[in-house]
């Protein structure tokens, strides 16, 4: 039955010595879109060929509506899958792709029929029965490779970066194609990706893996508002980092000196659980561009900082700062083009301002 | 390049202006020529004695007669008249199909492994099955002579389809091998997917995708065999040869035309079938 | 057998605890297990057993033992100043067949890899009817030209160059001229694909550096395609070696080769331990030059380039 439950239960995968997956647990409920995010080597793929049962796991266990299938073969699975580069068939038409699962269950030749026929409605393909694959567009051929992971009625759908191979417009095109899909079947979706957009876009949750572990799993506004280690900080997002130092950390607001003469008080991590800074800890300051805003120094305000350069991007204008704090670090700022400011001259002194929460602290890596 | 650049530095320019055939001085020409012409003698080098049979098979003389002073296709109906040229080419047919048969058979199972399997020693196995390939053809048919007299194994069937096998095998394995690393094996993955068990997805999505080549090989073992003239002059005996066997001696022997009309048919045959996957990998 | 009854739809239950023992069943899914490994090649390995190891080392075997060790053939070869003749005369054959076979062949492979595609086609067509003709229908063809009332002879008479019939046949410049023919081939494939992997824009650049079309040549083209002159210098010396069909037919018994002798002892002297022990010697010689040169020897990469 299509949309069943997922559950990863320390699950391993060793190549020789090294970890591709490292004791991963996560749980999915039926009909949930998670979205599996990190850079390459990160492990998402193996965690997913793992899944699909293409790698045997070393260690850990996988279930599916509540029954282990770690052992299962991957043909007796009943996971759709949607690849890469889409692993159409090429010598088989596209009602022939879609209708392969069905065939493979030894469905009888009419129920096949109508099956495919509701499903290729459903991708907006009807038409193209007879087509080969290589007679079609990129989003055609990925709509055809959805419907047929789809058309098995399978408990979990995984997809493996799908859209990496289209063009822009077709790919955000295609988001939301795949969402309005899964909505309607009720589809539960673990879909790989190193594109944080789509990520954001798409997902019910959202999962980041860096170095074969989970470092975060959680709502996409969670993921961006709150990261938990400087790694999602920056992975997700644009992310601005000043270097500071620790003065007092009262487990509510924490005091971090930024140059010589400047001090913020900001959130203290503990907030989110993480240990209390002690005094003189280095720390980095992230704070993501469009939470800065800024204007022309008119006297001795917090953040000063130098004007770099000026970026028009559309909807908003991109500015490179020079901070005025340690090490003189150069952060992004973003201004809506509606309000805009200027204009700045190069090395133009401004002030940076940003809400207190839109701070937060992580302890720098110890010297 | 930009315009500046030239303006900047005209001396540069000179050099960088690419020849035509208009501002090539004269004796620039004439190497043009020179190498033309020795070009057009080794290419004419290369397709001369293919080309030559032809005619020769053509003439009406008992000798070999250039050019032919009238056209006949007497020589061709003395080969097919011939009961021991028909025997011979029946023979060597028959080796041919059943060697591309098993050499096919044989090697692409082989090279599925080569490609994709887990076996300890595969380099090895892969060496040694290139073997028949570089060790001379003449050791080859002297020691299977050496083991096939006393089993009585000459100018028998299964003999030549032991011989003929060991030789086609290796054009199998390059050929299958090469498509096999072509092919794209999540298509594998995707038909395991999709519910096929192993021996489905094989036999519905890998063997129809990699079949072209696979056909190819089959093509490449027969003329293997169907060409192949060391070993066979060494395993045949009078009671079975080959077309090559019967050649060689006929041309050792009693050089009639009639081995010019066999030997525009071999040629026309092999030529013929290669064109054939040429045309077809070209125009899939 | 659980695994194959279990499925999301018909599931076993779960009663075994998480970890090692499920995970030891499964399998990578895109590799075949050692043991559908060696049933897939084991017909192979009865095929190479039988018809191609045991043949050669009972050859071998002949040539050294009867039934003792006896090395009296090998004594043959080496003391006998006719067979050591034969020896050299079949490496300075090779040696010849192979440079003229680079100096012909070389000028075919840049033709085959010209942008100028008319010329590219007439070469390759011209390279692929030699290729494709069986190697008995060349040798003959070549008798047919060359021989006393041959298509040379019959030509030269006419156009009064000659007044009798040259001997152009049975002669060591006959079996050099048809070899040369049937090996060419094997030269001007490797040599092509060599020349084709040479990125296009190279010669171009090298003419924009201000290289002329000869320095162009001698600095970037020629050293690039020099892999591919070795490996098919490698593969046609040894061809040639080893060759017996064409120098046969074509050659005398003043230019015997190796292969010829072999047959010779084989089939009309029947001197058996010799016959063994001549071929183990070019047995032996193939194989060091093939084991030195191993690098350069691709045996895929030509043939992959015919079809």
């Amino acid at each position: 039955m299509i949309g069943q439950s997922l559950s990863l239960q320390s699950l391993s995968k060793h190549f020789g010595r090294a970890a591709a997956v490292d004791n991963v647990s996560f749980d999915i409920a039926a009909g949930e879109f998670v979205s599996v995010l990190g850079p390459s080597g990160s492990g998402k793929s193996t965690l997913l060929t793992m899944i699909a049962g293409f790698e045997p796991p070393s260690a850990g266990r996988i279930a599916i509506g509540g029954y282990d299938i770690t052992g299962v073969a991957p043909n007796r699975r009943n996971i759709g899958m949607v690849f890469q580069k889409y692993a159409l068939f090429p010598h088989m038409t596209v009602l022939q792709n879609v209708a392969f699962p069905l065939r493979m269950r030894g469905l009888a030749r009419e129920a096949i029929k109508d099956r495919v026929k509701q499903m290729m409605e459903l991708v907006q393909l009807v038409g193209f029965d007879e087509r080969y694959p290589s007679q079609l567009s990129g989003g055609q051929q990925q709509r055809v490779a959805v419907a047929r992971a789809l058309v098995g009625e399978p408990p979990v759908l995984l997809m493996d970066e799908p859209l990496g191979a289209l063009d822009k417009n077709l790919r955000e095109a295609m988001q939301l194609e795949i969402k309005r899909i899964q909505t309607k079947l009720g589809a539960t979706v673990v879909y790989v990706t190193h594109d944080q957009d789509e990520a954001m876009t798409m997902s019910d949750r959202v999962a980041v893996m860096a170095g074969g572990t989970l470092v975060q799993v959680g709502a996409p506004s969670d993921i961006y508002h709150r990261p938990r280690s400087a790694f999602v900080a920056q992975f997700v997002g644009k992310m601005n980092f000043i270097d500071g130092e620790c003065q007092h950390d009262d487990a509510d607001t924490c005091h971090i000196r930024v140059s010589t003469s400047l001090t913020l008080a900001v959130p203290s991590p503990a907030l989110h659980g993480a240990d209390r800074l002690r005094r003189g800890r280095a720390v980095r300051l992230a704070v993501r561009p469009e939470s800065l805003s800024f204007a022309k120094t008119d006297g001795a305000l917090a953040l000063p900082g130098t004007v770099e350069a000026e970026i028009f991007v559309g909807p908003f204008r991109l500015y490179l700062l020079r901070l005025a704090t340690f090490g003189q670090p150069v952060v992004q700022a973003q201004l809506a083009t509606s309000t805009h400011v200027g204009p700045f001259a190069r090395d133009e002194r401004v002030t940076l301002y940003a809400a207190r929460d839109a701070f937060h602290v992580f302890a720098a890596p110890e010297a | 390049m930009s315009i500046e650049t030239d303006i900047a530095n005209p001396g540069a320019a000179r050099v960088k202006r690419p020849a035509t055939a208009i501002d090539r001085p004269y004796g620039a020409t004439l190497a043009v020529l020179l190498k033309g012409a020795v070009l057009a003698v080794i290419l004419f080098y290369l397709v001369l004695p293919t080309l030559i049979i032809l005619p020769i098979s053509l003439g009406r003389a008992d000798y070999i007669e250039f050019p032919p002073r009238e056209l006949t296709f007497h020589w061709y109906r003395q080969y097919l008249l011939d009961p021991d040229w028909m025997a011979a080419t029946w023979f060597s047919l028959k080796i041919a199909l059943a060697t591309s048969l098993s050499a096919t058979v044989v090697g692409t199972l082989a090279s599925l492994v080569l490609v994709r399997g887990d076996l300890p020693g595969k380099q090895a196995l892969q060496a040694l099955s290139l073997g028949p390939m570089v060790v001379p053809h003449i050791v080859f048919g002297v020691a299977l002579y050496l083991i096939f007299a006393p089993l009585q194994l000459t100018g028998n069937f299964v003999g030549f389809l032991i011989a003929h096998t060991v030789l086609a095998v290796p054009y199998v394995l390059i050929t299958v091998t090469a498509a096999l690393q072509r092919f794209d094996f999540t298509l594998e993955l995707a038909a395991l997917s999709c519910g096929a068990s192993r021996t489905r997805s094989f036999v519905l999505v890998v063997l129809p995708n990699i079949a072209p080549s696979i056909a190819v090989a089959a093509v490449f073992a027969f003329l293997s065999s169907f060409d192949e003239a060391t070993v066979a002059f060494f395993i045949s005996d009078t009671g079975g040869k080959t077309i090559s066997r019967k050649m060689f001696e006929d041309i050792d022997f009693n050089l009639t035309p009639v081995i010019a009309a066999v030997s525009t048919i071999l040629a026309g045959v092999s030529l013929l079938l290669m064109a054939l996957i040429r045309s077809a990998r070209q125009h899939p | 057998m659980a695994d194959l009854l279990a499925s999301p739809e018909r599931p076993s239950p779960t009663v075994k605890p998480a970890g090692f023992r499920s995970a030891r069943r499964g399998r990578t899914a895109s590799r075949y297990t050692p043991v559908l490994s060696l049933a897939l090649t084991a017909p192979l390995l009865l095929l190479l057993a039988v018809g191609f190891l045991y043949p050669i080392g009972a050859l071998i075997k002949l040539s050294l033992f009867m039934p003792t060790l006896d090395l009296s053939a090998y004594r043959k070869i080496v003391e006998q100043p006719i067979y050591l003749a034969i020896m050299a005369r079949t490496f300075r054959i090779a040696l010849l067949v192979s440079i003229l076979s680079f100096v012909l062949g070389y000028p075919v492979a840049l033709a085959m890899a010209s942008l100028n595609r008319r010329l590219a086609t007439i070469a390759a067509a011209a390279v692929f009817i030699a290729l494709w003709s069986p190697v008995l229908v060349r040798s003959y063809a070549w008798i047919v030209l060359l021989q006393r009332n041959g298509v040379v002879n019959t030509l030269m008479a006419q156009a009064g160059l000659i007044n009798a019939p040259v001997k152009l046949l049975y002669n060591e410049g006959a079996v050099i001229l048809a070899t040369t023919h049937v090996l060419l081939p094997f030269m001007i494939l490797p040599i092509f694909v060599a020349l084709r992997s040479i990125p296009r824009e190279l010669v171009p650049a090298a003419r924009n550096l201000g290289a002329g079309p000869a320095t162009a040549f001698l600095r970037v083209t020629l050293p690039l395609s020099l892999p591919g002159v070795f490996a098919g210098s490698v593969m046609c010396f040894i061809l040639a070696l080893g060759f017996y069909i064409t120098p046969a037919l074509v050659g005398g018994s003043g230019s015997m080769m190796v292969a010829t002798l072999i047959g010779q002892q084989a089939t009309v002297l029947l001197d058996w331990p010799f016959a063994a022990a001549l071929s183990t010697t070019l047995l032996v010689a193939t194989l060091v030059i093939v084991l030195v040169f191993r690098k350069a020897f691709s045996l895929s990469k030509g043939f992959a380039s015919v079809d």
